[in-house]
């Protein structure tokens, strides 16, 4: 039997929390196209749900969070993002945390296993619409460089992982000190001319960590160093001798 | 009638969607840093495990960051998306669904951004509106609030939390309509959200 207006009017408010069958949910939802008056009422009723959320008591982050989700997302890089293509997961470390255990400790949602199935066949057939070039660069590691920091900055690290040659590159900082108040950190990128780039700034959290994302031309640089400058901008040249520094090629 | 949620205390969004949209990461750096903790609190507000809720946030920020190219921010915010999708994932997750079974609904109203400022004004408007949902939802009576909650962050559907209370479904319609009203209402009179 068809459910008249009123009872599919009802299931307005759960259709708004998502509590409905799928099948009531299609019903309501195909209800809702049709009939102004119950639009009118999602709309309202939709507003108050979407306010719900932002409700919900603060939970830290956890600090690697952030470079697991910029580094997955470099790697699918503009312009190689298709439609409906997943970005590409890098294999990077996942720190040991506590699970309930009847979880697995590390499962990646079943579309990263689809993408790296993807990668391999390109590699295998190096068939399709992609070219040479882009399936060696999708197929090969980024590289990676470790810089260690020295005299105020000893203890301090850095990792560079060069994501795509000529457009990205990732700066995951761990360990730093805090900056000066009113200073910030810069980083560097120097080329065989020796001269230093200005390749942006950053301040770390409580415990020391950023990721910058370097999203620029990293070809022919040589290394990288990182000073302390003037915030909240920083400087278009160093004022300092750099305590923090390593080679990247 | 167009009724809009204020969402944030500066208009960067859009910057933020444009810059998703060129796949420029830095977009999604910015989006992560303005977003990532709200993020984070919802899904383990429903998983109650980090490492879940871990697995959650990164999931939808890579599907937002892979389907930018079509997101228009014109039908709805940035925020909006993403909470939506995160709570919607854990609820998955909480239950067992795998991702293609649940029908993504579309956001289904606009929304835009209020007024310009800085971050930290951002943060304090951002706490004063928590502030406010909270004590409307506090001040909802607590059968209205429990069928909102059970719905919400425990994924029951209506059938199961009328079975769950022991009270008729129609009773639990009506609680989940009258909460909704309430809550609307509430923060419509104190400006968090607009009619226009």
């Amino acid at each position: 039997m068809t459910p008249n207006h009123d009872s599919l009017e009802e299931m307005v408010a759960p259709y708004a929390l998502g509590a409905l069958e799928p099948e009531e949910q299609e019903t309501v939802g195909a209800h809702i196209q049709a009939c102004a008056s119950c639009r009118e009422l999602l709309n309202r009723l939709s507003m108050a749900a979407a306010a719900i959320p932002l409700a919900v008591a603060e939970v830290r982050l956890p600090s690697r969070l952030r470079s697991q989700i910029l580094s997955a997302a470099a790697a699918t890089p503009p312009g190689e993002r298709a439609e409906r293509r997943p970005a590409r997961v890098l294999p990077l470390q996942r720190s040991r945390i506590s699970r309930r255990s009847s979880q697995p400790r590390w499962e990646w949602p079943s579309w990263a296993s689809n993408a790296a199935v993807a990668v391999l066949a390109i590699g295998l057939l190096g068939l399709g619409a992609w070219n040479v070039n882009l399936q060696q660069q999708l197929n090969r590691p980024p590289a990676s460089h470790q810089i260690l920091g020295q005299g105020e900055m000893a203890g301090s690290q850095a990792t560079v992982t060069t994501v795509s040659q000529d457009r990205l590159a990732l700066v995951s900082f761990e360990k730093m000190p805090q900056a000066p108040a009113g200073k910030v950190y810069e980083l560097w990128l120097i080329g065989d001319d020796g001269k230093p780039l200005p390749a942006g700034v950053f301040t770390p959290d409580q415990r020391g960590t950023y990721t910058l994302v370097v999203n620029r031309d990293v070809r022919g640089v040589r290394k990288v160093a990182v000073t302390v400058e003037d915030g909240p901008d920083g400087t278009s040249a160093p004022t300092q001798t750099p305590q923090l520094t390593g080679s990247i090629s | 009638m167009a009724i809009r949620l204020r969402q944030d205390a500066d208009d960067s969004d859009g910057a933020i969607a444009e810059a998703l949209q060129r796949g420029d990461v830095a977009g999604l750096e910015r989006l992560y840093d303005r977003y990532g903790t709200l993020a984070y609190s919802v899904a383990m507000r429903v998983l109650g495990d980090h490492g879940r809720s871990e697995d959650v946030v990164q999931e939808c920020f890579l599907k937002l960051w892979n389907s930018s190219s079509r997101f228009d921010i014109n039908r709805g915010s940035l925020r909006t998306w993403l909470i939506t999708a995160v709570r919607n994932r854990s609820i998955d997750h909480l239950r067992g669904r795998a991702a293609h079974e649940r029908q993504e609904r579309e956001i289904p109203f606009d929304a835009e951004a209020a007024g310009e400022g800085s971050n930290p004004w951002r943060e304090v408007v951002q706490g004063m509106e928590r502030e406010l949902i909270q004590e409307a939802l506090e001040r909802l009576p607590q059968e209205q609030r429990q069928a909102v909650e059970l719905a919400f962050y425990h994924g029951y559907t209506q059938k199961e939390i009328a079975e769950s209370v022991n009270v008729p479904l129609s009773t639990i319609k009506g609680r989940m309509r009258l909460a909704l009203e309430k809550l609307h209402s509430y923060l419509q009179g104190r400006g968090l959200i607009d009619d226009a």
